[in-house]
């Protein structure tokens, strides 16, 4: 283990002079299987227990206040001049295109929550983070950016959803993994998706996966478009859901056979119509 | 020998079709007398660990239902009745029909195989990934089985949905149909329509396990789940391709032997069957209740699960009405008619708890399943087989079995399977889950699977003397009077005994009055 | 005056009764003793059906037995409307008893799926052939230990087949696969011990994939979780 920080440490202090604060790192500077969440181990997780934030302006709220809905969770921390910001920007834009698929809407159907691992982060932080992220105006009501009102849950908060970081003195900044987190409105962990460059509609499957145990009759559309597709562990994203497509071309594998071989005993009726008419032997 | 082989006629494929899921049915059978021995003690009795067994499990459930209930309802009285039924001279596509006679031999006897090859598959008759793909066993001959029983069967579908819609005789309407022949309309139009969808998936599973696909991986973006749900799309609807035929022989034999025209005809076909075709396939949800899929799609499959039980009701009602001033006699397919309305009932009725997802989030996988499944589904069509054998026996075969005998097979059939299965119910409540080798966890099961046990036994002498009641009648019986049951219905009174090639001397044709129900004052008009 | 005076009393007894049960806080429902009750109430119910169709089917065969030879049927030729009402009221009762079943099954239903706000959380984990189960605290164990008095909700996934999470003694049943998480929820009323089962079909040895369900006492629970094993 100590090995591999140093071979990261190592790699990062030979790439920190290039690293750009307004686009992502490239995947060259950490490992990212090593901060990885083991998605298997934590999905289903509870995420409630005794948790208070306070927002960007002061105010206090829990788990209940963000509605009964699903939740897109993203930890952070606000004094991080590059990736966090930029994992929040990344998100902001995903969204903005979620939005204009329309299928599902900020607000009435999720809400976003970032969330600082770091103690030292503190209201006016997060004000300036959030400031920074210039939220648009569809986005900006649902998406509140807070930290933990008591710091000493933060450990336990993070090691429960398998969020692990580390602090690294020489490069004065955190190391930690970019995950979102998808917390349904039961609120437990239904998905966690890696990609730092998610596509929007892997955005909103996993969404509507949140959502699956609460939609409602009129949502029979996002409900088909979630049957049409299932998550793919590997490689952390969602394909189409093949079986369905195969079984339900095969329904008409049957009725076509049935077709043809209806229009061939008809024509064969009439004939036999006709020969019993002229009074023929069978 | 040649003219069975290179046959075209109904008739003979109907034959063939019997004697092939008599086959299966014995196996099948002997299967079952094997599990039963192993259950009845405690700990290893028969063999020494579950791998055997497993296999017999197997090809208990998988022969029971595809290569007996199925082909012996839709192939063996659907292909000897149906023509006769109509006053056709055979099937539309005789050629096609006997390719698909020898499609389910040859099906047996790759089912067969199970018991020669080195890995037998041991994946149940359900399949399910990701065992199914892991397993060591050979879950090919399990694939190609359905492939060529699926394939068969839809070749079936095809012919006789064309046989009946264009080869009835001339001036017979829609309504002068025998009831046989409807419940055998609705059987194909599922076969056809829901088939490709099981052979689909199970074609998907093989591709899984021999080609490296990912299709039903989760960790490559399957999903375990759809599986689940395509095979029950097709095997849920295919307790009623076994359910709809049965209560047309049941139907069949009661009006016959009540001289009774079938209660409430019309209502009977349009609701009853229909119904149940229509409704039947929006119900498969109901064998994923505790699968782990998504809460409300369980609470709405309870809804539509519990529907059924209008149609089938409506079937109920039209069996016992029938015989609702009749002139009763108790011959052989009669008594086994009559003691179906008794299985029918307690086989039904306990699936009422289990059309409710939250009795059955304790009843799934239980033994109350089991024995519910069995009584509905396994008794009472076999006991509708066994009716419509000894019904048109004396017409197969131009002979007479022998009656005392036969009543003995009969009863001891009847107090059997009644012996073999209540007591299950009983364990299945208190928690005996299925598919199990042993039960170390429930030593106080003991005594009642020992009782299930001797029960079986009994079906067994039993269905050994109804067995060779039939072959000991086809070649030494007395030969038959004509008509011996006094029926109206087609193939009794158009047809020479045993009808010869061409079915009819006379083609057929029918008056608006007639109808196959014609007792007492009844027409056509008064059903 | 008479009969609107009835609905509305009607109407208010439906209220009175639905308007607690649909609102939120409520106690802790066990669901093991509401099956126990539906079940009773269930079998009631068949067997009421069963005997009315049994009853008439006996009396049927008994009386219509053949008497003569040549003997014929004598049943009456329905009219249209006699047999439309042997469809219809028929399916009116049918239909009533359905709704009767699908209303109280979605109440034990909602009872079985909805995990209470309190509940203790276990980890589990299937193989072929075992169960681990894994505490908050992060102590791992064969057998499902359980505090008395508490509801626990048991939730994870399989690392291979599908296996079955079964509890016969609680009337409560799950299956587990991998790609998935489901869950089942149970309360434990008494001290003692309970059988869980494997009940999805997993292979050779899948009816020895079981192991005990031990109820303590807070105290003997809590010693329990705080030593590791």
């Amino acid at each position: 283990m100590i090995r591999w920080l140093l071979i990261i440490a190592l790699l990062l202090l030979s790439g920190v002079d290039e690293a750009n604060c307004t686009s992502l790192p490239s995947d060259s500077q950490i490992d990212p299987e090593l901060l990885r969440v083991d998605d298997k181990e934590y999905l289903g997780v509870k995420v409630t227990e005794g948790s208070v934030f306070i927002d960007s302006q002061g105010k206090e709220f829990t788990w209940k206040d963000l509605g009964d809905k699903p939740v897109i969770l993203v930890l952070s921390y606000y004094t991080c001049d590059g990736f966090c910001p930029a994992f929040n920007t990344e998100l902001r834009s995903v969204l903005e295109r979620v939005q204009n698929l329309s299928r599902v809407k900020i607000g009435d159907d999720f809400a976003v929550l970032t969330l600082s691992f770091d103690g030292n982060d503190d209201p006016e932080s997060a004000g300036m983070f959030r400031e920074k992220l210039a939220l648009p105006d569809e986005l900006e009501k649902d998406w509140k950016v807070a930290v933990f009102k008591e710091r000493d849950r933060i450990k336990s908060f993070t090691n429960k959803i398998g969020y692990k970081f580390f602090w690294s003195p020489p490069d004065r900044m955190f190391f930690h993994p970019n995950a979102f987190y998808f917390i349904t409105p039961e609120r437990r962990v239904s998905r966690i998706l890696h990609n730092s460059l998610t596509d929007a509609s892997d955005m909103e499957l996993a969404i509507l996966d949140a959502k699956f145990s609460r939609m409602k009759p009129t949502e029979i559309v996002n409900f088909a478009v979630s049957l049409c597709y299932s998550y793919n562990y590997k490689e952390g994203k969602y394909g189409l859901n093949y079986p369905l497509f195969i079984a339900f071309g095969s329904l008409f594998g049957g009725i076509t056979a049935f077709a043809v071989a209806a229009n061939v005993s008809r024509k064969k009726a009439e004939k036999l119509k006709i020969s019993r008419g002229k009074g023929e032997k069978l | 020998m040649k003219e069975w082989i290179f046959t075209t006629d109904h008739k003979r494929i109907g034959i063939l079709y019997l004697v092939g899921s008599i086959a299966a049915f014995a196996v099948a059978g002997i299967m079952a007398l094997l599990i039963r021995v192993e259950l009845s003690s405690l700990g290893p009795t028969l063999v020494e660990d579950a791998s055997q067994y497993n296999v017999w499990l197997y090809f208990h459930g998988a022969a029971m239902i595809l290569a007996f209930l199925i082909p012996g309802l839709t192939g063996f009285v659907a292909n000897y009745c149906i023509p006769l039924m109509i006053g056709a001279h055979d099937v539309a596509f005789p050629r096609i029909n006997a390719f698909s006679v020898w499609l389910f031999w040859f099906a047996i006897v790759l089912a067969l195989l199970t018991f020669v090859i080195p890995d037998p598959p041991d994946v149940l008759w359900t399949g399910y990934p990701p065992y199914s793909v892991q397993t060591d066993g050979n879950t090919a001959f399990y694939v190609f089985t359905v492939h060529l029983l699926g394939f068969s069967s839809i070749l079936g579908a095809v012919n006789f949905l064309c046989t009946v819609i264009y080869m009835r005789a001339p001036g017979m309407g829609w309504n002068q149909l025998n009831v046989f022949v409807w419940t055998t309309l609705g059987a194909f139009v599922i076969q056809l329509v829901m088939i490709p969808v099981l052979a689909s998936a199970v074609t998907l599973l093989l591709f899984d396990k021999y080609l490296g696909t990912t299709f039903f991986n989760p960790e490559n973006g399957g999903d375990v789940l759809l599986y689940q749900n395509l095979f029950w799309f097709y095997s849920h609807p295919a307790v009623y391709v076994i359910l709809l035929p049965a209560v047309g022989i049941i139907l069949e034999v009661l009006a016959t032997f009540a001289r009774n025209p079938v209660f409430n005809y019309k209502v009977t076909v349009y609701g009853g069957i229909w119904g149940t075709v229509l409704l039947g396939s929006d119900v498969w949800a109901h064998h994923l209740y505790t699968s782990g899929m998504v809460d409300w799609l369980r609470i709405g499959m309870m809804v539509t699960t519990l529907l059924i039980s209008l149609p089938v009701g409506l079937l109920t009602i039209s069996l016992v009405g029938t015989l609702y001033k009749g002139s009763i006699s108790f011959k052989t397919p009669m008594v086994y008619a009559t003691s179906t309305l008794f299985l029918i009932l307690l086989g039904g009725l306990t699936g009422i708890p289990l059309a409710m997802t939250s009795l059955t989030v304790h009843l799934a996988e239980t033994y109350f399943v089991m024995a519910h499944f069995h009584y509905i589904m396994g008794i009472t069509a076999t006991f509708a087989v066994f009716a419509g054998v000894y019904y048109w026996f004396p017409l197969m075969t131009g002979k007479m079995y022998n009656e005392t005998y036969s009543q003995i097979g009969f009863w001891l059939n009847f107090i059997g399977v009644n012996l073999t299965f209540w007591p299950l119910f009983g364990i299945g409540i208190d928690g005996m889950p299925r598919r199990y080798f042993d039960y170390q966890m429930y030593p106080e099961f003991e005594s009642t699977q020992m009782l299930s046990t001797v029960g079986a036994f009994i079906v067994a002498a039993g269905m050994a003397i109804t067995i060779l009641t039939w072959i000991h009648g086809a070649i030494l019986g007395e030969k038959a009077k004509p008509n011996p049951w006094g029926s109206k219905s087609m193939e009794w009174t158009h047809c020479e005994y045993p009808p010869g090639p061409g079915n009819f001397p006379t083609p057929p044709e029918v008056t608006a009055e007639w109808s196959p129900y014609n007792y007492g004052k009844h027409t056509a008009q008064s059903l | 005056m008479t009969i609107w005076f009835r609905v509305v009393a009607m109407v208010s007894a439906v209220a009175l009764w639905a308007v607690p049960a649909m609102a939120e806080g409520k106690p802790l429902q066990d669901h093991t003793e509401h099956w126990n009750t539906l079940w009773h109430h269930v079998i009631l119910d068949m067997t009421a059906i069963a005997v009315v169709f049994a009853a008439i089917t006996i009396w049927f065969l008994v009386k219509y037995k053949r008497t003569s030879e040549d003997q014929e049927g004598d049943s009456p030729s329905l009219s249209f409307g006699a047999s439309m009402a042997w469809a219809i009221i028929p399916i009116f009762l049918f239909l009533a008893d359905d709704f009767y079943l699908a209303a109280n099954g979605w109440k034990l239903w909602n009872d079985q799926r909805q995990v209470p706000e309190n509940a203790m959380e276990v980890k589990v984990t299937a193989s072929m052939w075992s169960w681990e189960y894994e505490y908050e605290n992060g102590k791992t164990s064969e057998d499902l230990v359980v505090p008395v008095g508490a509801p626990v909700v048991v939730r994870g996934s399989s690392d291979d087949v599908v296996h079955g999470m079964s509890l016969a003694d609680f009337r409560i049943k799950e299956d587990i696969m991998p790609g998935r998480i489901t869950y089942l929820w149970f309360y434990p009323k008494e001290v003692g011990e309970h059988v869980w089962t494997c009940t999805e079909y997993c292979g050779l040895n899948h009816s020895d994939m079981y192991n005990k369900v031990v109820v303590k006492s807070k105290a003997d629970f809590d010693s329990w979780l705080g030593t590791k094993g």
